[in-house]
This record gives C-alpha cells, structure tokens and sequence, in this order.
C-alpha cells in the first residue's frame, strides 16, 4: 500500500515538475522566436522610390523617432493591412492624396474611391500574378535541376562508386544498368557527361578516395545548387522565389489622373474632385 | 491512489502555471527599456566631425550610395546611385542625385525650393523658410519629404542622431577607400547607424550605413562619401533651378494627405 503511495507520489510530482517546465516554456517562446526571426516580420515589403527618401539618421520630422523620417515613399507605407504582396515594388504607385479637392457627394465620392481601389487591386493582383508566375518557373527548374542532379548522383554511385568494396545501396547494380538508366532518360545525356567528366564520390563512404584530399568532396561543379533567394522566411509561395527584372514596362497611370509629389516620389491621384 | 486520483490531485498546478506564464510575459512585455549606454569616445569624435560640419559656410561632397529594397518573401535587392551635395548657410542647398530606379534635382534658397523629378520630367516648387534647418524640419512635417543625408547638413550635425540614440560604441580604426577611419556605431530603438570618420586628417565622414532593423528584412542603406571640399563660397547658380523647358510642374501633397 505503502509503495502505491510513494509510486503516486511521485507521478504527481513529475507531473508538477513537468507541466512548470511546459508553463516556462511557453512564457519564453515568444521572446525567442522574436529574437530568431529574420526582419521585423509584419509582412510588408519595403522600397518604393528612387531611394531619394532614404539615410538619414534621426533627421525628417520634429520631435519623431528615426525611422519615421520620410513618411512619403517610404518602405512599407502601402502595406495598411500588412499583407505581402500588396505592394508594388517601383514606387509608382497611383495614391490618391485623401483630400484637398471637395468632392461634389458623397456617392461620387464613393463611386470614385471605389474606381480607384478597384483600379489598384487590380494593378496589384497582376503584380502578384507575375511574382507568382516567376516563382513557378523558379520552382520548376529548381525541382528539374535537383532531379538531374539526383539522378547523376544515383548513377554515379551505382557505376562505380564503391572505393570502399562497394558496399552500398547499390550493390546489385552494374555499369550497364546505370548506362541504361541514363539512357533511359533518368539523367540523360547530362547524366552520362557527369558520369564521365566528373570525380566519382559515394556519399556514403567514411573516408575520401586516395588523392582526394580534405573531405568533404571537392565541389562537382554545375550540379545542384541552392537557390539564392529565400530562405524559409515564412512567407507562403516565397520561399524559393526570384524576382523578377526589373524590367516590367510599367503600366500607364488610368485616364485623366493626375501626378503629383507624395514627399519626393511622383505619383498619381484621379482627378481633381473625383475622390 | 489509481492514477486517476494522482493526475486530479495536479490539477490545481495547471492555473498556477498558466498565471506564473501570462505574469512572466508581462513582466517581459513592460520591462523598461535600458538606459542609454553610449560611449564617451565615440561621443567625442562624432562632436568633433559634427563641429567641422557645422562650422563651416559652404561645403560640398559627393556619394556613392547603395541601398536595399526588399521584396515579397523578404527578398532583398540591392540598388546603387550618386549624388553631389552643395550647402551653402544659412539657406542655400543643392542636390543632383541619380540611382537606378530614377533620380531627383532639388534647389533650395531665397525661401524656395524645387524638387525636379528627371525620369518624369516634373517638378515641384513651394515656399519654405530661409534656413536651412527650418525648411529641412518643414518639409519633412508638412510635404513627408525628406532628403538623403540630411543630417550632415544641419547647424548642428549631431543633435538629431544622438537624440535618438540609446546606443553608441566605439569599434576601431578601419579603413575606409584606404583611409583610415574611426569607426563608431549608434543605435536608436529602430535602427542601427555607422558613420566613419578620417582618423588622421579633417575628421570629416567618409562612410555611413544605415540599416533599418525594425523594418522587414532590415534594408540597409550605404553611403561613401567623397571629394569634400570647404570653399567660401559656392556660386548662388548652383542653387537656381535649372529646369528643362519641357518640365512640366506639379504640387506637393501635404503629408498627411500623403500617406495611405
């Protein structure tokens, strides 16, 4: 009876011990993943302008923090719903100043401002559009790059690649089933030329071939390599994603709007008294 | 005891720790914030370039700049452009600067200033007060227009950055285009600044980074700062605007009508 006791007593406290430990836990996961993350996170992407707008430290408006200094133009200042994507990356965003012109009702107002954001969901969704479609492409050559290189490395270590007495994953394989493999259209022609050009290394060995040198093996050359951009920022669809040029004719502002300066940046508003 | 009765007796752990979790996260959420550490030989040498700057009635420079714009996925490019800066006190500035993604003339003196815009061929001109340190505070409140720099330009060089300040170190002697520098680094709560200044000669900046910690991706912006030159004075040409015919003038939003 006794040791049921004891044996109870310290399920409970291990379960006390444990659920303290969870509670601290979670107290401080916040604070680390915020210390962890990469940029101040919100979502928001900066740029906009020529850069005419930026570097200064502590100067721009009286009495403000630095980092407030350029309210015009600025990054993140088309971001309100701190949503990515939102944006666009040139600066040359048509913005209507909020008001200076009385508009003639409320409705027109409303049919105006209406106009406009649909005009500007629009000019962003086709932005996104093209993100998203370089991103594709991206993603598509990346994943045909990585097969290739894969494939290489399978017939690589299936033709020859036991320095160490061949034992691998691929130890009932034979040159000619590689060579068929490649010809087959696994890896191809690339595949055959690595084959051929390239040192032949087994990843699964505990040490280089002689004449090999320092492990780990020397750079292969053209294979797979990571992409440059993207590194897991949390940023659905993103995280392999290159930009586009900055080639993108850039699309006319909408009939009858006009420019003016939003701090240093031009930008366009509809006409006078249409919002 | 079944072990029923063993996890019902650890029950009342579970609000006690959820209480000790939501006190301990207050007390991180309200700490406040550390004081000031900022270092007194940084402090001196940045006096020291601020009271170069400040002292004199013209001067003009050039810059190399860099700067970051970060994309979708916090994907960061990087852009470069010049610039060519002319100050004339009290009330006299010029800036002709050209980037990758477009460029900006901009005249200011006689209470004026004008800021053209090359890749649209338009500008813009208001009346602004006659020094310069009022029209810099003016424009930045009531046109959100701010300039590149600007802070080496004001009567007092220094007292905006270490206003903001809470952090400032002193990091070495390091070479800047093969001049030696010190080194010094600032922070404010947002952001982080580095400025070099000529260790040997007139201590003059030679190097600024800016990097915009708080902001997504932390764009940085970069200036190497060339060719500073102290005369007399500047010609007042340079701060008339010289606007192609075809120029077409446009206004400045207010910069509250300005934003979102």
């Amino acid at each position: 009876m006794n040791r049921t006791i004891q044996q109870c007593s310290s399920v409970s406290f291990l379960a006390k011990a444990l659920l303290i430990i969870a509670a601290l836990g979670l107290a401080y996961a916040p604070v680390v993943h915020a210390r962890g993350r990469f940029g101040g996170g919100g979502g928001r992407f900066g740029g906009g302008g020529d850069g005419f707008d930026r570097g200064s430290f502590g100067a721009g408006r009286s009495g403000g923090d630095y980092g407030q200094h350029s309210s015009s133009g600025d990054y993140g200042q088309h971001s309100s719903s701190g949503e990515y994507g939102q944006h666009s990356s040139s600066g040359d965003n048509w913005h209507p100043p909020s008001s200076e012109s009385s508009s003639n009702s409320s409705s027109e107002h409303q049919n105006a401002s209406n106009d406009y954001n649909t005009y500007h969901q629009n000019q962003m969704a086709e932005q996104q559009s093209r993100y998203n479609e370089a991103n594709t492409l991206q993603e598509n050559q990346e994943q045909t790059e990585k097969q290739m290189h894969n494939s290489t490395m399978n017939t690589v270590n299936n033709t020859a690649g036991d320095w160490n007495g061949g034992n691998n994953n691929s130890s009932g394989s034979s040159t000619g089933e590689a060579m068929g493999a490649a010809a087959l259209g696994m890896a191809g022609g690339m595949a055959m030329g690595s084959m051929m050009n390239r040192p032949q290394y087994n990843p699964y060995a505990s040490a280089p071939p002689p004449g090999y040198g320092s492990y780990p093996p020397p750079n292969y050359g053209g294979g797979y390599a990571p992409p440059s951009y993207g590194y897991g920022s949390g940023y659905p669809q993103q995280t392999q994603y290159r930009p586009p040029q900055n080639g993108y004719p850039q699309q006319p502002p909408p009939q009858g709007y006009q420019p003016y300066y939003n701090g240093s940046q031009v930008q366009y508003a509809p006409p006078s008294g249409q919002y | 005891m079944n072990l029923r009765q063993a996890l019902f007796s650890v029950a009342w752990v579970v609000p006690i720790a959820v209480a000790g979790c939501a006190a301990v996260a207050l007390a991180q959420s309200s700490r406040p914030a550390p004081p000031a550490a900022l270092d007194p030989t940084a402090d001196k040498i940045l006096a020291k370039a601020c009271q170069t700057l400040g002292a004199a009635d013209a001067f003009s420079f050039h810059a190399d700049v860099m700067f970051d714009q970060v994309l979708p996925g916090v994907v960061k490019v990087q852009y470069g452009g010049a610039m060519d800066y002319a100050v004339q006190r009290p009330g006299e500035l010029a800036i002709v600067y050209r980037s990758d993604l477009g460029g900006k003339d901009l005249w200011y003196g006689n209470g004026s200033l004008t800021l053209f815009d090359p890749k649209y061929g338009m500008y813009a001109t208001i009346a602004v007060p006659s020094t310069i340190d009022s029209m810099l505070d003016q424009v930045a409140e009531k046109q959100g227009l701010t300039m590149p720099l600007s802070d080496l330009v004001y009567s007092n060089p220094c007292a905006r950055p270490k206003k903001v300040a809470v952090y400032s170190g002193y990091l070495g002697v390091h070479p800047v285009e093969g001049v030696p520098c010190d080194h010094l680094a600032l922070s404010s709560s947002k952001d982080d600044f580095q400025i070099w200044i000529d260790h040997t000669g007139k201590p003059l900046p030679r190097k600024i980074v800016i990097n915009h910690r708080s902001e997504p991706g932390s764009p940085e912006y970069i200036a190497i700062l060339s060719g500073w030159k102290f005369p007399k004075d500047i010609a007042s040409s340079r701060f008339q605007p010289q606007l192609p015919k075809d120029a077409k003038q446009i206004a400045f939003a207010k910069a509250e009508e300005a934003k979102p």
